[in-house]
């Protein structure tokens, strides 16, 4: 079993202690700023930002590659689908196949542009627990509440779901097998009867995920959770001047890239 | 003080055609410790709600908690403030990201300032032994730890009562010492405590025991009163403890004068060669009421007695031969986090066809992974596991590998038809059986565990109690016609009479041949079923084979975290062999008689 998205990686870096908030907007502007110039130089700059976040992080290369695995098909499908698409006088033809040089450099910069988009993001994910990041979105949503978004609950409804993802995946798995030890089989058979053998699965854990939304939601108002009324947090945003150098470190980063 | 004061407590849930709560009254006071017991469906977990105010009376014609007035908006807002509940399924009462985080939780919802917050966290964190795991990702912690955690996380606002609905149904032994420890001691700090429960042994240590039937309270007075009207215990389906289990039988007997609760209660009850018998005259005074009760008082939760309204018909007998199963060195890892986790390590393991094997160990000992393995539903990352000397790749594997029926652990979840009869049918069609061999199967498989097609077949499988919900899910295993059934912990999470129905099925199919390999937490039912043992734990196996009790077998099960059956304690404390401490209760009252 395991989670899709890229986990939460704990330590204690200076990567780890920045302020979410902080984090969060660095990763937007850099994001910003890696598709407002299209370089091979500018490019280089945002690597470079982001292999020395990686590296001051002390993410295991290991846990990257995990982050990374899932969208490989992504960039791979980018590379070559520019290859093959992209105008330009070719210098190789195989019937309605052109790859021309052009291309080459095209899908080369398109797909390197998305790994290390990538990298930002993982650096962000790897090094921030999934509360503060949506402490950090709701904070940064808190103008949206002048238009009557409660983000607030939004953010702990977030965080209940995240907290509850292991456990709805220790379920799927038991009751799959379960369903298997009377002989349900979820490999065999056309996507008709692959769809009709689910049944089996989805229908107890759609009984078992409202059951539990029941009892969470008892738990939750025994102590004393009232929806929509002011709470505190036991670890509220603390904003530090090191967080005030990130933003301008990233400011230097996107200046430097353009000027290159 | 009274704390708690209602009088005509009245409560009905949306769309019910009946009242949940029909006129309950109940007194608490300041400081007191309340057990309350009573059936499935008796209203036990709907006093909880609504004196916690989760939910609010229909009527009622008083009803003042901690001083709020439940009938009133204000009220039953304002006492969960005073009042904290703490409910049977860990899993979903834990809300935050990491056990520090779920103490906060509460303290949160006050808009406490975070210093206090923060202050008052770390005090709960220490009274309740958790700064360890303070960091921990809740599903990363053991039952009794997330047990523990939700119950601090509850008592982190400062209360005045604690409600506990069946507090203890999910976990182990060990860990529902853990939990109960916890709620003794914070008793011990003049909190007010009301425990609902299913164990009877856990309501011994109560101040006082109230008895729910139906909405209402039957019985209200000292848990010895309680167990001693055996036909009070029978009408409300509860159980004893086991020491007043035998002591019952023995009460009948004329042999000891009054119901132990205890182990030590029995001890000291029991007549030693220099004390004197009790004179007959007095013993008679109490057999009026416990004669003709004590056989069907003993049976919901003694081994070996039938269940009272239990079927009777005959098991079908497994057809063909039994099946074997064998662990040859095996070795087993999930693949989570950073790095694989072990769960299995060198196992070797034989079950012989038709044999019973206890599997025993605390949660976490790799029993429901060795289930899978044995079944073929994982396979070892080293070593192998053979059904009849057969390999997954050997012709005819899969045939055998039918044969051997896995019934997951609250198999109920997993019902997902619309009839009794489609999904006890689901696993035979599978099977590709023709329309009337499956209707044979499912006709069997419902009449052996006591639902019979004619009256339960049609209706929704939600129709059913809890305990017949259970018995289902495993026709639904018996309809594939195993020879050997793995069993994970099928009694957990059961009232003491569906305990006692599913325990006369067991008996009734290990009668006709079955095989069985029983992982349990309820030793004395294992040891009533089965011939042999393994005790697992961390993963590894600690020893297999005869129980050994009387010999080193005792201690084996203790330092495991485990219990060694009541009967071979009561035996050793007598000074008797311990190896020949009777399976069942009742040939242990009759050697003691």
């Amino acid at each position: 079993m395991r989670m899709a998205v890229a986990q939460y990686f704990p330590g204690d870096s200076l990567v780890h202690r920045f302020d979410p908030r902080a984090k969060v907007v660095v990763v937007i502007v850099l994001a910003v700023g890696l598709f407002l110039r299209s370089s091979f130089a500018a490019l280089a700059v945002y690597a470079a930002v982001a292999v020395a976040g990686l590296a001051l992080s002390g993410i295991p290369p290991r846990w990257v590659w995990r982050g990374v695995r899932p969208l490989v098909w992504l960039i791979v499908l980018t590379f070559v689908v520019q290859l093959l698409f992209a105008p330009g006088p070719s210098f190789f033809s195989l019937g309605p196949l052109h790859l021309s040089s052009h291309g080459l450099v095209v899908a080369g910069y398109l797909s390197l542009r998305l790994i290390v988009l990538v990298a930002l993001s993982l650096l962000l994910t790897l090094t921030t627990p999934p509360i503060a990041l949506t402490d950090a979105l709701a904070w940064l949503g808190r103008p949206l509440r002048r238009l009557r978004v409660p983000t607030e609950e939004l953010a702990l409804m977030v965080t209940i779901a995240l907290r509850f993802i292991p456990t709805l995946l220790q379920e799927v798995d038991t009751i799959m097998k379960a369903q298997q030890a009377r002989g349900a089989s979820f490999t065999h058979g056309g996507p008709l009867r692959r769809a009709r053998a689910l049944v089996p699965v989805l229908v107890p854990l759609f009984i078992l995920s409202f059951r539990r939304a029941d009892e969470l939601a008892l738990a939750m108002e025994a102590r004393c959770f009232v929806p929509g009324a002011p709470r505190t947090r036991l670890h509220p945003l603390q904003a530090h001047t090191r967080d005030a150098l990130l933003l301008v470190a990233a400011a230097l980063a996107i200046a430097i890239a353009e000027l290159v | 003080m009274a704390l708690i004061e209602v009088t005509g407590l009245v409560f009905r849930y949306a769309g019910a055609t009946s009242d949940a709560l029909a006129g309950l009254d109940l007194t608490v006071d300041e400081g007191e410790f309340v057990a309350v017991v009573g059936a499935n469906g008796s209203g036990k977990s709907t006093l909880a709600r609504l004196l916690g105010g989760l939910a609010r009376p229909a009527a009622a014609l008083e009803a003042a908690v901690c001083g709020h007035d439940l009938l009133t908006d204000d009220g039953h807002q304002a006492v969960r403030r005073d009042v904290g509940v703490l409910f049977q399924n860990p899993d979903n009462q834990l809300v935050g990201a990491t056990v520090e985080e779920d103490l906060a939780f509460g303290l949160e919802n006050l808009a406490l300032p975070p210093h206090d917050i923060a202050q008052r966290v770390d005090e709960t964190l220490a009274e309740f032994d958790l700064i360890d795991l303070r960091h921990r990702e809740p599903h990363l912690l053991s039952g009794g730890q997330k047990q523990r955690t939700a119950l601090a996380g509850v008592l982190a606002i400062p209360r005045r009562v604690l409600v506990l609905d069946e507090p203890t149904a999910m976990l182990d032994p060990a860990g529902r010492d853990e939990v109960l420890e916890a709620v003794r001691r914070a008793a011990a700090g003049g909190l007010t405590v009301v425990l609902i429960t299913q164990e009877m042994d856990e309501v011994v240590p109560a101040d006082r025991v109230v008895a729910l039937a139906a909405g209402r309270r039957v019985f209200d007075g000292r848990p010895a009163r309680l167990f001693a009207d055996g036909a009070l215990v029978r009408d409300l389906s509860l159980g004893l403890p086991p020491a007043a289990e035998i002591g019952a039988g023995l009460v009948a007997r004329g042999v000891v004068s009054h119901l132990p609760l205890s182990l030590d209660e029995l001890m000291a009850a029991l007549p030693t060669p220099t004390t004197a018998r009790t004179a007959p005259g007095q013993a008679a005074a109490f057999a009026p009421a416990l004669a003709p009760a004590s056989a069907s008082a003993l049976a919901p939760s003694a081994p070996g007695t039938p269940a009272p309204g239990a079927p009777s018909p005959p098991a079908a007998a497994p057809e063909g031969d039994g099946i074997g199963l064998t662990c040859r060195d095996v070795s087993f890892w999930y693949d989570e986090g950073a790095a694989g986790v072990e769960a299995l390590r060198d196992v070797d393991l034989t079950v012989g066809a038709g044999e019973r094997l206890a599997l025993l160990g605390p949660t976490g000992s790799g029993k429901s992974t060795l289930l899978q393995l044995l079944r073929g539903l994982l396979a070892p990352d080293r070593g192998e596991v053979l059904i009849d000397r057969l390999a997954a790749a050997d012709p005819g594997y899969l045939e055998r590998q039918r044969r051997v029926g896995l019934v997951f652990q609250t198999p109920e979840l997993q019902l997902f038809a619309s009839t009794c009869r489609d999904d006890v049918a689901f696993g035979p069609r599978q099977l590709g059986w023709d329309q009337e061999r499956v209707g044979r199967a499912v006709e069997r498989a419902l009449t052996t565990v006591g639902l019979p097609a004619d009256r339960f077949g049609a209706r929704h499988p939600y129709s059913l109690s809890g305990g017949e919900q259970r018995r289902l899910a495993l026709a639904g295993v018996l309809a594939m016609e195993p020879a050997v059934l793995l069993l994970d912990e099928p009694f957990v999470s059961l009232d003491p009479a569906s305990r006692g129905e599913l325990d006369v099925v067991l008996r009734r199919l290990v009668a006709a041949g079955m095989g069985l390999v029983l992982a349990t937490h309820d030793v004395d039912r294992a040891y009533a079923l089965c011939d042999r043992r393994v005790v697992l734990d961390a993963g590894r196996v600690v020893d297999a084979g005869p129980w050994r009790l009387g010999d080193g077998g005792e201690e084996l099960l203790r330092e495991h975290r485990l219990r060694p059956p009541f009967v071979a304690e009561l035996w050793g404390r007598l000074g008797r062999d311990a190896s020949q401490a009777p399976p069942q209760f009742a040939d242990a009252v009759e050697a003691l008689s």
